[in-house]
Protein backbone atom coordinates (compact mmCIF):
# COMPACT_ATOMS: atom_id res chain seq x y z
CA UNK A 1 0.00 0.00 0.00
CA UNK A 2 1.54 3.25 -1.13
CA UNK A 3 -0.44 5.67 0.98
CA UNK A 4 -2.88 6.17 3.83
CA UNK A 5 -5.85 6.74 1.53
CA UNK A 6 -5.51 3.23 0.11
CA UNK A 7 -5.32 1.72 3.60
CA UNK A 8 -8.37 3.72 4.62
CA UNK A 9 -10.30 2.34 1.65
CA UNK A 10 -9.13 -1.19 2.36
CA UNK A 11 -10.06 -1.16 6.05
CA UNK A 12 -13.39 0.54 5.35
CA UNK A 13 -14.11 -2.18 2.80
CA UNK A 14 -14.01 -4.61 5.74
CA UNK A 15 -16.76 -2.50 7.31
CA UNK A 16 -18.83 -2.74 4.14
CA UNK A 17 -18.40 -6.51 4.14
CA UNK A 18 -19.45 -6.56 7.78
CA UNK A 19 -22.77 -5.04 6.71
CA UNK A 20 -22.21 -1.66 8.37
CA UNK A 21 -24.92 0.98 8.07
CA UNK A 22 -22.62 3.74 9.25
CA UNK A 23 -18.87 4.11 8.88
CA UNK A 24 -17.10 6.81 10.84
CA UNK A 25 -13.67 7.80 9.58
CA UNK A 26 -11.39 10.21 11.40
CA UNK A 27 -8.13 11.48 9.97
CA UNK A 28 -6.10 13.67 12.23
CA UNK A 29 -2.86 15.53 11.67
CA UNK A 30 -1.29 17.32 14.59
CA UNK A 31 1.98 18.98 13.73
CA UNK A 32 2.71 20.24 17.22
CA UNK A 33 2.45 16.78 18.72
CA UNK A 34 3.85 15.26 15.53
CA UNK A 35 1.03 12.73 15.34
CA UNK A 36 -0.98 11.35 12.48
CA UNK A 37 -4.09 9.34 13.30
CA UNK A 38 -6.56 7.37 11.25
CA UNK A 39 -9.54 5.53 12.68
CA UNK A 40 -12.33 3.59 11.02
CA UNK A 41 -15.34 2.67 13.10
CA UNK A 42 -18.42 0.80 11.96
CA UNK A 43 -21.67 -0.66 13.24
CA UNK A 44 -21.26 -3.88 11.29
CA UNK A 45 -21.47 -7.46 12.50
CA UNK A 46 -18.31 -7.24 14.62
CA UNK A 47 -16.01 -10.08 15.64
CA UNK A 48 -15.92 -12.48 18.54
CA UNK A 49 -12.88 -12.59 20.83
CA UNK A 50 -11.17 -15.41 18.95
CA UNK A 51 -11.55 -13.80 15.53
CA UNK A 52 -10.42 -10.47 16.97
CA UNK A 53 -7.22 -12.04 18.28
CA UNK A 54 -6.39 -13.41 14.84
CA UNK A 55 -7.70 -10.55 12.67
CA UNK A 56 -4.37 -8.76 12.19
CA UNK A 57 -2.51 -12.02 11.54
CA UNK A 58 -1.63 -12.00 7.82
CA UNK A 59 -2.31 -15.74 7.63
CA UNK A 60 -5.85 -15.35 8.85
CA UNK A 61 -8.86 -14.32 6.77
CA UNK A 62 -12.60 -14.79 6.98
CA UNK A 63 -12.87 -15.20 3.25
CA UNK A 64 -12.63 -18.41 1.27
CA UNK A 65 -11.08 -17.28 -2.02
CA UNK A 66 -7.58 -17.25 -0.52
CA UNK A 67 -5.77 -18.10 2.68
CA UNK A 68 -4.23 -14.77 3.60
CA UNK A 69 -5.70 -11.49 4.79
CA UNK A 70 -3.35 -8.53 4.65
CA UNK A 71 -5.55 -5.49 5.21
CA UNK A 72 -5.38 -5.24 8.99
CA UNK A 73 -1.89 -6.77 9.00
CA UNK A 74 -0.63 -3.88 6.84
CA UNK A 75 -2.45 -1.37 9.02
CA UNK A 76 -0.90 -2.76 12.20
CA UNK A 77 2.48 -3.10 10.51
CA UNK A 78 2.47 0.56 9.57
CA UNK A 79 1.91 1.59 13.18
CA UNK A 80 4.81 -0.61 14.33
CA UNK A 81 7.02 0.84 11.62
CA UNK A 82 6.32 4.48 12.53
CA UNK A 83 6.57 4.60 16.33
CA UNK A 84 2.84 4.38 16.60
CA UNK A 85 0.14 2.29 18.12
CA UNK A 86 -2.63 0.13 16.77
CA UNK A 87 -6.09 -0.36 18.24
CA UNK A 88 -8.58 -3.00 17.23
CA UNK A 89 -11.79 -3.29 19.21
CA UNK A 90 -14.86 -5.24 18.28
CA UNK A 91 -18.07 -6.63 19.70
CA UNK A 92 -20.25 -9.15 17.90
CA UNK A 93 -23.43 -7.44 16.74
CA UNK A 94 -22.12 -3.99 17.70
CA UNK A 95 -19.30 -3.15 15.34
CA UNK A 96 -15.58 -2.70 15.01
CA UNK A 97 -13.03 0.04 15.50
CA UNK A 98 -9.63 -0.09 13.81
CA UNK A 99 -7.24 2.77 14.43
CA UNK A 100 -3.61 3.73 14.18
CA UNK A 101 -1.68 6.69 15.45
CA UNK A 102 1.83 7.20 14.18
CA UNK A 103 4.66 9.72 14.31
CA UNK A 104 3.83 12.08 11.47
CA UNK A 105 7.43 12.98 10.64
CA UNK A 106 8.67 9.38 10.71
CA UNK A 107 10.74 8.25 7.72
CA UNK A 108 8.27 5.50 6.97
CA UNK A 109 5.11 7.55 7.49
CA UNK A 110 3.16 7.32 4.22
CA UNK A 111 1.71 10.32 2.41
CA UNK A 112 -2.04 10.87 2.82
CA UNK A 113 -2.64 10.04 -0.83
CA UNK A 114 -5.88 10.68 -2.63
CA UNK A 115 -8.40 10.66 0.22
CA UNK A 116 -11.18 12.06 -1.98
CA UNK A 117 -10.84 9.22 -4.48
CA UNK A 118 -10.94 6.63 -1.70
CA UNK A 119 -14.09 8.17 -0.22
CA UNK A 120 -15.69 8.27 -3.68
CA UNK A 121 -14.84 4.59 -4.14
CA UNK A 122 -16.52 3.81 -0.80
CA UNK A 123 -19.65 5.73 -1.76
CA UNK A 124 -19.64 3.99 -5.14
CA UNK A 125 -19.37 0.57 -3.50
CA UNK A 126 -22.47 1.08 -1.39
CA UNK A 127 -24.27 4.44 -1.52
CA UNK A 128 -26.78 3.27 1.09
CA UNK A 129 -24.13 3.28 3.81
CA UNK A 130 -23.79 6.49 5.77
CA UNK A 131 -20.26 7.74 5.60
CA UNK A 132 -19.17 10.16 8.28
CA UNK A 133 -15.73 11.57 7.53
CA UNK A 134 -13.71 14.14 9.40
CA UNK A 135 -10.30 15.46 8.49
CA UNK A 136 -8.55 17.59 11.02
CA UNK A 137 -5.26 19.34 10.54
CA UNK A 138 -4.04 21.24 13.56
CA UNK A 139 -6.96 23.51 14.47
CA UNK A 140 -8.83 23.28 11.18
CA UNK A 141 -11.25 20.62 10.20
CA UNK A 142 -13.52 19.48 7.41
CA UNK A 143 -16.52 17.24 7.90
CA UNK A 144 -18.22 15.30 5.14
CA UNK A 145 -21.35 13.28 5.82
CA UNK A 146 -23.22 11.43 3.11
CA UNK A 147 -26.41 11.81 5.13
CA UNK A 148 -26.36 15.57 4.51
CA UNK A 149 -25.69 14.98 0.82
CA UNK A 150 -28.59 12.53 0.59
CA UNK A 151 -30.94 15.13 2.07
CA UNK A 152 -29.96 17.59 -0.63
CA UNK A 153 -30.14 15.06 -3.44
CA UNK A 154 -33.48 13.56 -2.38
CA UNK A 155 -33.94 10.44 -4.52
CA UNK A 156 -30.95 10.95 -6.78
CA UNK A 157 -28.50 8.14 -6.04
CA UNK A 158 -25.05 9.07 -4.76
CA UNK A 159 -23.41 6.66 -7.15
CA UNK A 160 -24.68 8.47 -10.21
CA UNK A 161 -21.34 8.96 -12.03
CA UNK A 162 -21.67 12.73 -12.41
CA UNK A 163 -22.73 13.25 -8.79
CA UNK A 164 -19.92 10.97 -7.63
CA UNK A 165 -17.32 12.92 -9.58
CA UNK A 166 -18.66 16.18 -8.21
CA UNK A 167 -18.45 14.83 -4.66
CA UNK A 168 -14.87 13.69 -5.24
CA UNK A 169 -13.84 17.11 -6.49
CA UNK A 170 -15.67 18.80 -3.64
CA UNK A 171 -13.91 16.69 -1.01
CA UNK A 172 -10.59 17.27 -2.73
CA UNK A 173 -11.02 21.05 -2.72
CA UNK A 174 -12.07 21.12 0.93
CA UNK A 175 -9.17 18.89 1.98
CA UNK A 176 -6.69 21.08 0.14
CA UNK A 177 -8.03 24.24 1.70
CA UNK A 178 -7.75 22.71 5.18
CA UNK A 179 -4.20 21.61 4.43
CA UNK A 180 -3.39 25.18 3.37
CA UNK A 181 -5.03 26.74 6.41
CA UNK A 182 -3.08 24.27 8.49
CA UNK A 183 0.13 25.56 6.93
CA UNK A 184 -0.77 29.16 7.71
CA UNK A 185 -1.26 28.11 11.27
CA UNK A 186 2.11 26.45 11.27
CA UNK A 187 3.87 29.66 10.25
CA UNK A 188 2.07 31.91 12.75
CA UNK A 189 2.43 29.24 15.38
CA UNK A 190 6.20 29.50 15.20
CA UNK A 191 6.44 33.26 15.71
CA UNK B 1 -14.73 26.57 -4.50
CA UNK B 2 -17.61 24.09 -4.59
CA UNK B 3 -20.26 24.14 -1.88
CA UNK B 4 -22.91 21.56 -1.05
CA UNK B 5 -25.48 24.16 -2.11
CA UNK B 6 -24.33 23.66 -5.70
CA UNK B 7 -25.59 20.10 -5.47
CA UNK B 8 -29.16 21.40 -5.32
CA UNK B 9 -28.67 22.88 -8.78
CA UNK B 10 -27.40 19.57 -10.06
CA UNK B 11 -30.29 17.64 -8.54
CA UNK B 12 -33.02 18.27 -11.12
CA UNK B 13 -30.80 17.48 -14.03
CA UNK B 14 -29.52 14.38 -12.28
CA UNK B 15 -33.11 13.23 -11.70
CA UNK B 16 -33.90 13.45 -15.39
CA UNK B 17 -30.70 11.65 -16.22
CA UNK B 18 -31.40 8.87 -13.76
CA UNK B 19 -34.90 8.39 -15.18
CA UNK B 20 -33.43 8.15 -18.66
CA UNK B 21 -30.92 5.63 -17.49
CA UNK B 22 -33.48 3.51 -15.67
CA UNK B 23 -34.13 0.08 -17.02
CA UNK B 24 -31.82 -2.84 -17.55
CA UNK B 25 -28.26 -2.38 -18.64
CA UNK B 26 -26.65 -4.68 -21.15
CA UNK B 27 -23.34 -4.85 -19.32
CA UNK B 28 -22.06 -5.01 -15.79
CA UNK B 29 -18.48 -3.89 -15.24
CA UNK B 30 -16.97 -5.18 -12.00
CA UNK B 31 -13.74 -3.98 -10.39
CA UNK B 32 -11.90 -6.15 -7.84
CA UNK B 33 -11.41 -3.92 -4.81
CA UNK B 34 -9.87 -6.12 -2.11
CA UNK B 35 -6.46 -5.50 -0.51
CA UNK B 36 -4.71 -7.05 -3.54
CA UNK B 37 -6.69 -4.93 -5.99
CA UNK B 38 -6.23 -1.68 -4.09
CA UNK B 39 -2.49 -2.24 -3.65
CA UNK B 40 -2.14 -2.95 -7.38
CA UNK B 41 -3.98 0.24 -8.38
CA UNK B 42 -7.66 -0.70 -8.68
CA UNK B 43 -8.89 2.60 -7.25
CA UNK B 44 -7.65 4.79 -10.13
CA UNK B 45 -9.12 2.18 -12.49
CA UNK B 46 -12.52 2.48 -10.81
CA UNK B 47 -12.18 6.26 -10.94
CA UNK B 48 -11.41 6.18 -14.67
CA UNK B 49 -14.46 3.98 -15.29
CA UNK B 50 -16.70 6.35 -13.32
CA UNK B 51 -15.26 9.40 -15.09
CA UNK B 52 -15.70 7.90 -18.53
CA UNK B 53 -19.27 6.76 -17.85
CA UNK B 54 -20.10 10.25 -16.54
CA UNK B 55 -18.84 11.74 -19.79
CA UNK B 56 -20.37 9.39 -22.32
CA UNK B 57 -23.54 7.37 -22.43
CA UNK B 58 -22.58 3.79 -21.69
CA UNK B 59 -24.98 0.88 -21.44
CA UNK B 60 -23.43 -0.52 -18.26
CA UNK B 61 -23.30 -0.31 -14.52
CA UNK B 62 -20.03 -0.10 -12.61
CA UNK B 63 -19.78 -2.17 -9.44
CA UNK B 64 -17.09 -3.41 -7.06
CA UNK B 65 -16.30 -6.80 -5.67
CA UNK B 66 -13.78 -8.34 -3.31
CA UNK B 67 -10.92 -10.63 -4.17
CA UNK B 68 -11.43 -12.59 -7.37
CA UNK B 69 -8.74 -15.11 -6.41
CA UNK B 70 -6.05 -14.16 -8.91
CA UNK B 71 -4.22 -11.56 -6.82
CA UNK B 72 -1.11 -11.44 -9.04
CA UNK B 73 -3.24 -10.39 -12.00
CA UNK B 74 -4.81 -7.38 -10.30
CA UNK B 75 -6.17 -4.85 -11.09
CA UNK B 76 -8.88 -7.09 -12.55
CA UNK B 77 -11.98 -5.87 -14.34
CA UNK B 78 -14.76 -8.30 -15.24
CA UNK B 79 -17.37 -7.54 -17.86
CA UNK B 80 -20.65 -9.47 -17.73
CA UNK B 81 -22.95 -9.24 -20.70
CA UNK B 82 -26.72 -9.61 -20.47
CA UNK B 83 -26.46 -13.38 -20.97
CA UNK B 84 -24.21 -13.58 -17.92
CA UNK B 85 -21.13 -14.39 -20.00
CA UNK B 86 -17.98 -13.05 -18.39
CA UNK B 87 -14.83 -11.55 -19.84
CA UNK B 88 -11.94 -11.10 -17.39
CA UNK B 89 -9.37 -8.37 -18.02
CA UNK B 90 -6.16 -8.31 -16.00
CA UNK B 91 -3.38 -5.82 -15.20
CA UNK B 92 -5.83 -3.06 -16.04
CA UNK B 93 -4.79 0.57 -15.69
CA UNK B 94 -6.92 3.72 -16.16
CA UNK B 95 -6.07 3.95 -19.88
CA UNK B 96 -6.92 0.31 -20.54
CA UNK B 97 -10.14 0.72 -18.53
CA UNK B 98 -11.31 3.52 -20.80
CA UNK B 99 -10.37 1.47 -23.85
CA UNK B 100 -12.41 -1.47 -22.52
CA UNK B 101 -15.44 0.81 -22.13
CA UNK B 102 -15.06 2.30 -25.60
CA UNK B 103 -14.50 -0.96 -27.40
CA UNK B 104 -16.27 -3.64 -25.37
CA UNK B 105 -19.26 -1.74 -23.98
CA UNK B 106 -19.77 0.72 -26.84
CA UNK B 107 -19.04 -1.59 -29.77
CA UNK B 108 -19.50 -5.02 -28.24
CA UNK B 109 -15.97 -6.07 -29.21
CA UNK B 110 -13.83 -7.81 -26.61
CA UNK B 111 -10.38 -6.20 -26.15
CA UNK B 112 -8.69 -9.55 -26.58
CA UNK B 113 -5.13 -8.49 -25.79
CA UNK B 114 -6.03 -7.41 -22.22
CA UNK B 115 -7.87 -10.58 -21.24
CA UNK B 116 -6.54 -13.15 -18.78
CA UNK B 117 -6.66 -15.74 -21.58
CA UNK B 118 -4.28 -13.63 -23.68
CA UNK B 119 -2.02 -13.00 -20.70
CA UNK B 120 -1.72 -16.67 -19.80
CA UNK B 121 -0.78 -17.73 -23.33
Amino acid sequence: MQDLAMMMLDIANNSLRAGAKTIIIRLLEDEKKDRLGLSIEDDGCGMDEETLQRASDPFYTSRTTRKIGLGLAFFKGLSEQCEGNFTLRSKPGKGTLAAIEIRRSHWDAPPLGNIAESLAALIQANPAVNLDFQYQKNEHDFVFQTEAVKQILEDVPLNDPEILLWLKEYIDQQMQSIEKEGETYEITGRS
Amino acid sequence: MKSLEDLKKMREEAKKRVELREGGKDYRVVVGMATCGIAAGARPVLNALVEETARGDYNCTITQTGCIGMCTLEPIVEVYDKNGDKTTYCHVNPEKAVEILRQHIKKGEIVTQYTVAAYQK
